[in-house]
């Protein structure tokens, strides 16, 4: 069979803003299916809510619509639209979701738009649990025993005592929300009641549980001819019972005899032929070692973290290959990009091991134990590639960047064995810490094997490694152990360290013995097919190199690394736009990155990519190999721009920034020059002695500004109006004190900017406006474009500031600038050399290419100067409003399921129209928090919000709205409006919880105060509202805005 | 300890020692298979050959009773990137190093196997010894050794056996096959009569059964010309399959050319496709260095093209137009390998039950 001539326009559901659960992995499937569908002659629309990824860039798919990803938009494009085909395989859950609505809507088949994929009837199956069973039980497939239920009497009938440990799966939810594994029937009823509501379709499944069994993914691809292929094949060393994307994943399998795998594989292709699946799928296992049995857990469709890792440890380009499957082409007939001459029908076979560690983000959430259970917590990954399995998984650990390994970890070295075996019972997201631990102490591989259900295999490498660490420091100097430390892929930091050296000193030693890492590709054939240039390498010491240095001018761009809260995805979307704009200037782009879902590393942007941790020692051995004329570090984020010191000081060219510049902006001069350019900014001082604190806070004067300095633990981030907020923020951080930065908080307008500069000549593309005020959430604030509330004073004021600072830096490049607007006055409080995540956003919203002009201004500076002219006039009329995406995560100080957890901004998405209202109501659309035209509005707010939350409440009331308040707003409230009121969560006798939770209330609004308790309070009311997907508003000027829209949608009914 | 590994054409690749204390020559191949490893060791087909692996962790799961393809391997050594050393898993007997020991195997780890892979793609298929000293005398002992040319005779069952079952009866012709071979039939409960290779016509014609089976095994398919004349008399008269080194008995039977061949395919990861009937794709286990040459199917009509590999187009199966004969290159019954292509068993049943009972014989 050959591709479908009938088609001619496919429209594409993009995967959505970045969540716990469904991140950037899916940008990059999503992209790779729109270039193949493009390769292959169909016009490609696509449909996607999040601007900051480049499936929203137009140079992707043909036609593009930046909107919420919900029936309502849906719809509305598919008939403007009228496309053939619609595939739903690269955007997750969301997709899938989306899919079955627009199925049951009926729209699909009225205009005859085709589902590629996957037929209605096997979505349907795959989609329920019980229907799935019995389909697996039809074939004769192994799969736990379950019962799918819709009530908790049905439940409660079902299980019984020797049925424990028993798995509680909530259908249809994302990034296991809802699940859990109970050991026992103590919390049975909460826990099945719980994940009953947080499944969209009110059913949840008890399960057999397969907990402590190996979990093994198996990868495949289908064409419609039912050739079915084995892409990859992974198991996660921690056991399930924790989420698989919380565990470490090893490709390929090292554990399994060729018996039992053959029998999987087997299986895994019968259920995809019976499903008819066209495209990708992946299988997941539980595997009993002991048994040399399986059961099937799932059948995941499409692109997800499993596949993506999959594509990228073996070169394989899994979406591109599903994407031509899908239009009808067999697997002998689709070209594999990466080997000349080769087509799809190739089973991979690797000679390296890849290595998938996941990045958490805990560290930021308030509150947080991080145990690791079914749920999934990681916002990222980092991955690791090398020629023998334990380099691979050094390589990952080093790739996390907030990681180190060391021979002793004090961390844990105090913990009593009792202690130990604790932890590892109940795994922590640092837990190979506390397996270096226990091999430490010598405990046996049998012994640590049964207490964390962590297969021997993997326990006997990090016993390897941990006697290569000890090691070390008796053979200081000695290359034979050298070769050995670095064949197992020791960094040389951690050689330096053992051998009492300094880092310049070891590498100078390293380079004097001649002794230089080798080059090695990533590839699916184990050498037997000849490769295409735009192989990736990874670093491998002990073996023959086989790379070759580019030929032409060449730049190094370092890539932004594992995604976490704070920096997703949107870097490494303009990332790619830099290595287009680098080859357009005529420069071969080289990148180092080690983030598997990154879309930068995909061989359709030619850039040369090494798969390897963004360390000071790998970007010199890069360096050194490829002689590129300078490094790009402006869009690889905060880590980025910690590496610029150690590469200016090693005489390396940083494109855009020179050492004086940088020094200056990061050392106590900052202050000095800001002021001989006249910008007015506050003064900031740091306090690393918790008793100087309040010395400091009255020479500066309140309110004031608390900024941790270390931005990993950003929640301790707050304001200071009093005394009285004062000794609560010293009672509060007096057992776990990190130095903060202390300022004049300044109330006012926050607005940000990204500037590119070449030096002289300053563009200022366009100013976003927070909507929320300035201080604690800027970075969860919802923000617009062009700006609403800015004077032309004001505007100027802020194109000067910029103008003079980056004219004295000498700076060309992207410099981001971040003011408060105070009276008119603009403050300058923040500046990095180098894109911020508001880069994508500001570029989709003002129309302009602003990296490909940062490059410019970087290499071609005549270039430059002729276009910036054309950029000062504005090139749109939409406004755009960003809107943060939260993800949810169960993070339990204490052991029960009744612990509240934290919410984080993860992600972001975008809403244009041609007012301000239409915009606001797209973006909370988009991100998934409908608005309600009637119900319950609860009003719980800070003290110095009281007042003004009275003409909020006011004009909620004259829509129609209902309004409850907790005591103290409410006593505001009352004497305007009728409010009632209700208990505060902390009250014992507080039922505000479970109001939420049941739907009684639609729409929440909820601002800080210092107070501890009601920090708590807020949490936890954070929690079930995003559970719920209630909205909840944390500032008034949203609130102010919703009412806009709301206003804006209803008729004035008035009495006469 | 250092240990070598040199190559006939004077490539040197140093290495460490692993398994047994002694040197070793043979003709040096590549195998790029990710698991299998005690079922490629023990794969009678790798008689008198170095194996080398791709796949960087090698001993992961030791060695387990149930991976034997047989019980006394016979290559001559192993060349392999790290040798993954763990603490018994639940079903390992003993580890890897250990039994290469006990088998008077030795080996050389700490190799680039992929950089040693493509040294090799590009020759015929080499001589390379495993060697403490990487000396003049090492090379001269390398070029001066003549490779054995009886490695089926050293595997192969010199006498009869029944291999019981209750459905069809077969006769196959063992030349070195693998229990995996036995274990698929088995699954098919043929009731199975082994036979040495040298058996003759006459024992066959005596036994009458239902189809005979020509196994796979090590070596070269020219150095049997008594197996050739005793295929060309079977094939008239019985359901005929052959498999790996059967099948390019079967080829030289037929009159087709077979040539060594530059590229050899040896692993378990190779797509095949069923040009007659299904075109469908199947995953296989692969290992030959032999080939039928494509033009000289065109000077023999009476045999056709069954399955080709869609990758590079190499024919790996084929079938007689007239006699219920046919053959195939890769290994149906896998070990290690996927067991897509298993239905040829029962494709071979299909074929002796359509010819059951006429007349083919005489």
């Amino acid at each position: 069979m050959t591709k479908n001539p009938d088609f001619h326009k496919i429209l594409i559901i993009g995967p959505g803003p970045v969540m716990i659960g469904q991140g950037s992995e899916l940008d990059d499937a999503a992209t790779q299916t729109c270039l193949a569908l493009k390769q292959e002659g169909y016009q490609v629309v696509m449909v996607n809510s999040n601007p900051a990824t480049v499936t929203t860039d137009k140079t992707i798919a043909d036609i593009v619509y930046i909107e919420p990803l919900t029936l309502q938009f849906l719809a509305q494009i598919i008939r403007r639209e009228l496309p053939d085909a619609i595939i739903p395989m690269v955007s997750g859950q969301v997709g899938l979701d989306l899919i079955v609505k627009l199925l049951d809507s009926g729209i699909l088949d009225e205009l005859q738009v085709t589902l590629l994929g996957v037929s209605v009837d096997a979505l349907q199956k795959i989609r329920n649990h019980a229907l799935l069973k019995q389909l697996m039980q039809e074939l004769s497939l192994p799969t736990p025993k379950s019962k799918t239920v819709t009530s908790w009497p049905a439940a409660q009938t079902f299980v019984k005592q020797e049925m424990f440990p028993l798995f509680i799966h909530s259908e249809l939810s994302v990034a296991g929300k809802g699940n859990y594994l109970v050991q026992n029937g103590r919390y049975l009823e909460h826990i099945v009641k719980n994940a009953l509501a947080v499944s969209p379709v009110h059913q949840v499944t008890l399960e057999q549980s397969m907990a402590g069994q190996k979990e093994v993914h198996l990868n495949l691809l289908r064409d419609s001819d039912g050739n079915v292929i084995v892409i990859s094949s992974s198991e996660d060393l921690e056991p399930i019972g924790i989420h698989t994307g919380d565990s470490i994943s090893v490709t390929p399998v090292q554990t399994l005899s060729d018996h039992l795998f053959q029998q999987m594989r087997t299986d895994a292709i019968k259920l995809l032929n019976k499903l008819m699946i066209v495209g990708n799928a992946s299988v997941r296992f539980a595997v009993d070692t002991v048994q040399q049995t399986y059961h099937i857990m799932d059948i995941i469709l499409g692109a997800s973290r499993a596949s993506v890792f999959a594509e990228k440890a073996t070169g394989y380009p899994i979406a591109w290959v599903a994407a031509k499957l899908m239009v009808g082409m067999r697997l002998d007939q689709v070209d594999l990009p990466i080997l000349k001459g080769c087509k799809a029908a190739l089973e991979p076979t690797l000679d390296y091991v890849a290595v998938k560690m996941p990045r958490f983000s805990t560290k930021q959430f308030e509150n947080s134990t991080r145990h690791l259970d079914t749920q999934m917590k990681a916002t990222g990954e980092a991955i690791g590639v090398g020629n023998n399995l334990l380099a691979a998984l050094v390589h990952a650990i080093q790739g996390l960047e907030i990681t180190r390994i060391a021979p002793i970890s004090t961390e844990v070295s105090h913990l009593s064995d009792a202690e130990l075996t604790a932890t590892l019972q109940r795994p922590q997201d640092d837990h190979w810490e506390y397996l270096l631990e226990a091999l430490r102490r010598n405990w046996s591989l049998a012994q640590l094997e049964q207490v964390t259900q962590i297969d021997r295999f993997f326990l006997a490498k990090l016993a390897q490694l941990l006697t290569l660490l000890t090691q070390l420091p008796t053979q200081p100097r000695d290359v034979t152990t050298f070769l050995t430390a670095k064949r197992y892929g020791l960094s040389n930091e951690l050689i330096a360290q053992a051998w009492q050296m300094s880092f310049p000193a070891l590498q100078a030693w390293q380079d004097k013995k001649k002794i230089k890492p080798a080059f090695k590709p990533i590839e699916p054939s184990a050498g037997l097919w000849p490769l295409s240039d735009d192989v990736t390498y990874y670093d491998a010491y002990g073996a023959v190199d086989e790379n070759h240095p580019v030929t032409q001018p060449c730049v190094l761009v370092l890539g932004a690394g594992p995604v976490y809260i704070g920096q997703g995805g949107e870097l490494d979307n303009e990332l790619t736009h830099a290595l287009l704009a680098l080859r357009k200037a005529g420069y071969q782009p080289i990148l180092i990155n080690n983030n598997p879902n990154a879309v930068s590393i995909n061989w359709h942007w030619h850039a040369k990519t090494y798969l390897m941790p963004l360390t000071l020692e790998n970007i010199m051995s890069v360096i050194n190999y490829e002689h590129p004329l300078g490094v790009l570090t402006q869009f690889a984020g905060k880590n980025g721009e910690w590496l610029i010191p150690d590469l200016l000081r090693q005489g390396i060219n940083v494109l855009g920034i020179n050492a004086t510049a940088f020094d200056k902006m990061h050392s106590n001069r900052k202050n000095q020059l800001l002021d001989q350019l006249k910008i007015m900014h506050p003064q900031r001082t740091r306090v690393t002695d918790y008793l100087q604190l309040t010395s400091v806070v009255h020479q500066i004067g309140f309110p004031v500004f608390v900024q941790p300095v270390d931005r990993n633990v950003s929640h301790i981030t707050t304001v200071l109006h009093d005394d009285d907020d004062l000794r609560e923020y010293l009672r509060w951080r007096s057992n776990d004190w990190q130095p903060v930065n202390i300022s004049r908080y300044l109330v006012g307008i926050e607005c940000e900017t990204e500037a590119i500069s070449d030096g002289t000549n300053v563009i200022i593309p366009g100013i976003i406006e927070h909507i929320e005020r300035s201080g604690v959430l800027a970075n969860d604030s919802m923000a617009v474009y062009p700006p609403q509330r800015l004077s032309h004073k004001a505007r100027i004021t802020i194109k000067q500031y910029t103008t003079r600072l980056a004219q004295a830096l000498q700076y060309r490049g992207i410099l981001h600038m971040r003011f408060i607007i105070v009276n008119d006055e603009v403050f300058l409080i923040k500046t990095m050399m180098r894109a911020s995540k508001s880069l994508p956003f500001l570029s989709k919203a003002t129309n302009m290419p602003l990296t490909a002009l940062a490059i410019q201004a970087l290499l071609t500076p005549t270039q430059f100067s002729d276009n910036k002219n054309d950029f000062d006039k504005k090139q749109t009329n939409l406004i755009s409003i960003k809107a943060p995406v939260f993800s949810y995560i169960r993070l339990s100080a204490d052991d029960t399921p009744l612990s509240a957890p934290s919410v984080k901004a993860t992600g972001e998405v975008m809403g244009n129209d041609v007012t301000l209202e239409k915009a606001l109501y797209k973006a909370f659309s988009a991100s998934q928090m409908p608005l309600p035209d009637h119900g319950v509005v609860l009003l719980t707010v800070a003290d110095r919000d009281k007042m003004a939350a009275v003409k909020l409440a006011k004009r909620f009331r004259a829509l129609g709205y209902q309004l409850w308040a907790t005591p103290g707003t409410a006593a505001s409230l009352q004497k305007e409006v009728p409010v009632k009121m209700v208990q505060k969560v902390h009250h014992p006798k507080s039922q505000l919880l479970h109001d939420i939770a049941s739907d009684k209330i639609q729409i929440i609004i909820n601002t800080l105060s210092i107070k501890h308790e009601s920090i708590l309070d807020s949490l936890r009311i954070r929690e079930v509202a995003v559970e719920h997907n209630i909205p909840l508003l944390t500032s008034l000027e949203t609130t102010d805005a919703l009412l806009r829209v709301l206003e804006s949608r209803a008729f004035m009914t008035r009495p006469r | 300890m250092q240990r070598f590994v040199i190559l006939e054409d004077g490539a040197i690749f140093k290495g460490h020692s692993i398994g047994a204390p002694i040197t070793t020559t043979g003709e040096i191949i590549v195998n790029r298979a990710m698991n299998g490893y005690q079922e490629i060791i023990t794969d009678p087909t790798y008689t008198g050959q170095i194996i080398v692996f791709t796949y960087p962790e090698i001993g992961n799961i030791g060695i387990q009773n149930s991976n034997y393809e047989s019980l006394a391997p016979t290559c001559k050594g192993i060349i392999i990137g790290d040798l993954a050393t763990s603490d018994s898993l639940h079903a390992q007997q003993l580890d890897l190093d250990t039994y290469l020991k006990h088998q008077h195997i030795p080996g050389i780890c700490g190799i680039d196997t992929r950089v040693l892979a493509h040294h090799l793609n590009h020759d015929q298929v080499m001589k390379a010894s495993i060697v403490d000293a990487a000396d003049d005398h090492a090379f001269d002992q390398l070029k001066a050794l003549v490779l054995p040319k009886n490695q089926v005779q050293q595997v192969a069952t010199t006498r009869p056996y029944l291999n019981p079952g209750t459905k069809n009866n077969i006769a196959l012709i063992d030349l070195g096959l693998k229990n995996q071979l036995l274990r698929a039939l088995d699954a098919l409960a043929f009731n199975i009569t082994i036979l040495p290779p040298t058996v003759t016509i006459d024992t066959i014609n005596e036994l009458a059964p239902d189809g005979v089976l020509i196994s796979n095994g090590p070596g070269n398919p020219h150095d049997l010309p008594e197996l050739i004349k005793l295929i060309q008399q079977l094939q008239p008269h019985y359901p005929l399959l052959g498999i790996g080194l059967g099948y390019e008995l079967f080829a030289l039977a037929n009159d087709l050319i077979i040539e060594p061949w530059q590229t050899a395919h040896h692993g378990i990861n190779y797509p095949v496709k069923d040009v007659v009937k299904t075109n469908k794709i199947e995953i296989t286990t692969q290992n030959f260095c032999y080939r039928v040459k494509t033009e000289s199917l065109n000077k023999h009509p009476q045999v056709r093209i069954a399955y080709v590999d869609p990758l590079d187009h190499t024919v790996v199966g084929l079938y007689h137009k007239q006699y219920p004969a046919f053959a195939v290159q890769f290994d149906p019954e896998a070990g290690p390998g996927p067991t897509d292509t298993q239905h040829i068993f029962n494709d071979f049943m299909q074929l002796i039950n359509k010819y059951q009972g006429r007349t083919l014989k005489g």
